[in-house]
């Protein structure tokens, strides 16, 4: 996990160099929506989902700063937080989310271009709005 | 304004890939011939437009800016 953070890209995580996840590795996706759509039936992510690693996520404690951490187009506070526990060596993206949409950015985005296997997705976490 | 998507768009978007956390940026070309470049869907159903688009019918839908598409 910090090794992934330490050497993700300062560019956005679609020009990341692609990899394979770290056994243990947590990442975090923050959602507006309880019926996140990017999660299937099976409790995986379907390819292309976005997230975030599980340390980048410990500075975000409510659904506003997480809008404004990964800035997000969508003013709804992101107030619920699944846990994605992707099987080692799942394939990734990283890098730095880019200012945009009036907010600052700065968070650690990871793309998993090929979504991840079942039963990977836990949650959601409900967070306070602000 | 925000307008949800019928569900064949919604569909359709959930095959394709995210352009952030939770969101994707999308062309949409109206029934009219119209338009309306780089506009926000929200969980593949919600779309953020211009009050002007607000009920014009959807002819088609695409991925904004396909250069942020992930590598293969």
């Amino acid at each position: 996990m910090r090794g992934l953070v330490q050497t993700a890209s300062t560019g956005p995580a679609a020009d990341g160099e692609p990899r394979g996840t770290a056994p243990g590795s947590v990442f975090m996706r923050f959602t507006a929506y309880l019926n996140d759509r990017r999660i299937t039936p099976e409790k995986g992510l379907l390819p292309g989902t976005y997230a975030t690693t599980e340390e980048d996520s410990r500075v975000v404690a409510t659904g506003e700063q997480a809008v404004e951490r990964y800035a997000l187009p969508n003013p709804m506070p992101a107030v619920y937080r699944f846990r994605i526990d992707p099987k080692p060596g799942t394939s990734h993206q990283a890098g730095v989310v880019q200012p945009a949409y009036g907010h600052v950015g700065g968070g650690v985005e990871v793309l998993f271009t090929a979504g991840t296997a079942g039963d990977t997705v836990s949650g959601p976490t409900v967070l306070p709005e602000a | 304004m925000r307008r949800r998507l019928p569900s064949e768009w919604s569909k359709l978007l959930t095959g394709l890939p995210e352009s952030g956390m939770g969101y994707q940026r999308v062309d949409i070309r109206f029934s009219d011939g119209s338009v309306q470049r780089d506009c926000p869907v929200f969980n593949a159903e919600e779309l953020e437009v211009p009050d002007q688009f607000a009920t014009k019918e959807i002819a088609d839908v695409k991925l904004h800016g396909a250069g942020r598409l992930p590598r293969t």
